[in-house]
């Protein structure tokens, strides 16, 4: 550890934020692609037509599956096709404890017209990609809850001492100067750090905020006691719960869904239900919840209580119910972007690009500064130097073309393959493997090179390979204005151009750098004492 | 959307005309005086808060906010990267911008 304040946040900044930068980046890349995480289902699932059912429709067929699913279930829920979120109907169930066993709990995406289970591919879709990035994968969500919580808080020390060594924020906020070494990388990892500081911020206190439960139950346990009962009260207080009744055990048959939903609508509009509650379907004591569409960042939402047995409305309970859980669903909101419209769903994605690229931007510095020392070395750069810079590598680049290989196995992979959906996500780290391990075969500069013009090629082939496995090729989307499917297609298409633009850059910068080595090479050999400079380990391509 | 983001765009190049390497580059034959850089820089803050001010009353203070923070960051990296690879476009993409939001 330096002395000094500045010196001291500079090395925690430098050396915590390059513990956990590896797995950051994934955590910012996957998160970011979850901004369109029902835009990349669709993608990944080109047979499926829109939606077209009614309401009415959508809640008889949920609720006669759902009477054939989970009868007596202790909570049903029914999200019906609308907008952007809910482009399919949706439930899900949650049946009863039973002899202290939690009871079982399913999901299905259904065909609102036929009843049946969603056709097409089975895929991970991009919900897969989205919820990697808090509980990542082949490991148990609970320890990978700890695991990104940790790295999370990593961050947000990173984000406040970079903050600390940051001498001239105001000063150099647009300052960028190109082809300047470690100081254009430099300039660029500040620019994209305070261009998007707010967002940076909360993107991660909120992200430890939703898991803050987890993470400090001791807290909670302090006031309300260890054990079930008590987590069960804290529960319900805070999530405002007491005023459900409990199950009368008494059975009576469901109200109509159809006439509370019209009441609903009546009283918030059209399509403004985000989806329906049900608490004890078929008891006495049956209530039905409507759940309001949040257009804030706050994310809770409205709620209106129906009687379940009469069909009768009982109360409305308030956006807010108590400060800190207003607080606390604001945060999680602000992350989510739930509320965003296209122009700032796109805002967002941008933002969490300029994190995920400041976090790039970050680990590549690191091993910038320290490569003039290292290659000075008399047995060459060290381990631990080389591990970096491999791992930089495979990480950096490697994981956008694991993403991509994700995409592409989505489309060549058999659609009778058992497992489908999985082999989806083992071919994903299958590449990823090899991206990591591609380091042992190349030097890490040309490694830099060739893996820039793979992931190029990988995306920009993405919207040919669509056009050939699918009738939904860019123009025919183009055409006919689905412009999900031409999105995503011109998104490829961009991430292709742009690894392009980067490995035409490496190259370039590569071959002027071999020509410098030539040079002080011959300039050294016509002047034996002035010693050999240079090494045969990877030139400075970055 | 299109709107706010060309006030912090334009608010950004009246904030970056006061400082002097961007004001350079931005305008490499003009001599920006005391006086001149005092009231781009008032004029500048002054866009910054109307930015603020137009985010927060179209669409309330929660996603207003948001809106503000994102458009702030889209235009100081393009503002930034323009600034490097080719600053005499810069005030012509502010002008296209503004009509563009004007516009549409």
């Amino acid at each position: 550890m330096k002395s000094g304040f500045r010196q001291s946040m500079s090395w925690v900044h430098t050396w915590g934020g390059l513990t956990v930068g590896w797995v950051l980046y994934f955590v910012f890349l996957t998160g970011t692609l979850g901004y369109f995480d029902t835009e990349i289902d669709r993608w990944m699932k080109p047979e499926l037509k829109p939606e077209t059912a009614s309401v009415q429709q959508s809640l008889a067929t949920a609720e006669k599956r759902l009477r054939e699913k989970a009868e007596g279930a202790e909570r049903w829920l029914i999200s019906t096709p609308a907008g952007r979120d809910n482009p399919y109907l949706r439930i899900f169930w949650q049946m009863p404890e039973k002899d202290g066993v939690p009871g079982a709990r399913g999901n299905e995406l259904l065909d609102a017209t036929t009843g049946e289970l969603l056709s097409g591919r089975a895929t991970g879709g991009g919900q897969t990609l989205y919820r990697m990035h808090y509980s990542l994968h082949y490991i148990p969500t609970n320890i990978a809850y700890w695991i990104v919580g940790l790295c999370s808080m990593f961050m947000l020390v990173a984000i406040i001492t970079g903050v600390v060594i940051h001498k001239k924020i105001f000063k150099e906020m647009f300052t960028f100067r190109r082809q300047k070494g470690q100081r254009s990388w430099l300039d660029m990892h500040n620019l994209l750090s305070v261009s998007a500081l707010p967002f940076h911020f909360m993107i991660t206190y909120s992200g430890l905020i939703f898991f803050v439960l987890t993470y400090m139950s001791l807290i909670v346990a302090g006031t309300y006691g260890f054990g079930k009962d008590s987590q069960q009260q804290f529960s319900n207080e805070f999530f405002s719960e007491m005023h459900k009744p409990k199950p009368s055990g008494n059975k009576t048959e469901l109200a109509d869904l159809g006439s509370m939903f019209a009441i609903a609508e009546s009283e918030w509009g059209q399509g403004e239900v985000r989806f329906l509650d049900i608490d004890y379907p078929g008891d006495s004591n049956a209530r039905v919840n409507f759940i309001r569409h949040s257009d804030s960042p706050l994310r809770s939402s409205p709620e209106l209580v129906f009687d379940g047995t009469t069909g009768k409305l009982l109360t409305e309970v308030p956006v807010i119910t108590s400060t800190p859980r207003a607080v606390y669903s604001v945060f999680l909101g602000l992350h989510e972007g739930l509320f965003a419209n296209t122009g700032l769903r796109w805002l967002y994605f941008f933002s969490g690009l300029l994190g995920t690229a400041m976090i790039a931007t970050g680990m590549i510095l690191w091993s910038l500064k320290r490569r003039p020392a290292q290659l000075k070395k008399a047995g060459g750069p060290d381990f631990g130097y080389r591990f970096v810079e491999s791992l930089n590598l495979g990480t950096v680049i490697g994981l956008p073309i694991t993403i991509a290989a994700y995409f592409w196995a989505n489309r060549l992979l058999p659609v009778d393959l058992p497992s489908r959906a999985q082999w989806e996500v083992h071919t994903m780290f299958i590449v990823w493997l090899i991206c990591l391990l591609y380091p042992l075969l190349r030097p890490v500069t040309k490694g830099w090179i060739d893996l820039s013009w793979i992931a190029a090629g990988v995306f920009c082939l993405l919207p040919v390979l669509n056009g050939i496995t699918t009738d939904r090729h860019l123009l025919n989307s183009v055409q006919q204005g689905d412009w999900i499917f031409a999105g995503v297609d011109l998104t490829f298409l961009a991430a292709g151009v742009f690894f392009g633009v980067v490995a035409i850059k490496l190259r370039a910068q590569s071959t002027s750098s071999e020509a410098e080595i030539a040079a002080t090479k011959n300039s050294a050999k016509s002047k034996p004492a002035a010693g050999n400079v240079s090494n045969n380990t990877p030139s400075e391509a970055c | 959307m299109l709107t706010a983001f060309s006030l912090a765009y334009c608010a950004c190049l009246l904030l970056c005309s006061c400082m002097n390497r961007h004001s350079q580059q931005l305008w490499p034959n003009l001599k920006i005086n005391p006086v001149l850089n005092k009231s781009l820089r008032v004029l500048g803050w002054l866009l910054v808060l109307t930015t603020a001010v137009y985010c927060i009353t179209t669409n309330g203070v929660g996603t207003g906010l948001v809106i503000l923070c994102a458009v702030f960051s889209l235009a100081i990296v393009s503002l930034a990267i323009l600034l490097d690879y080719a600053a005499r476009w810069v005030p012509a993409t502010a002008i296209v911008i503004s009509l563009a939001s004007m516009v549409l």
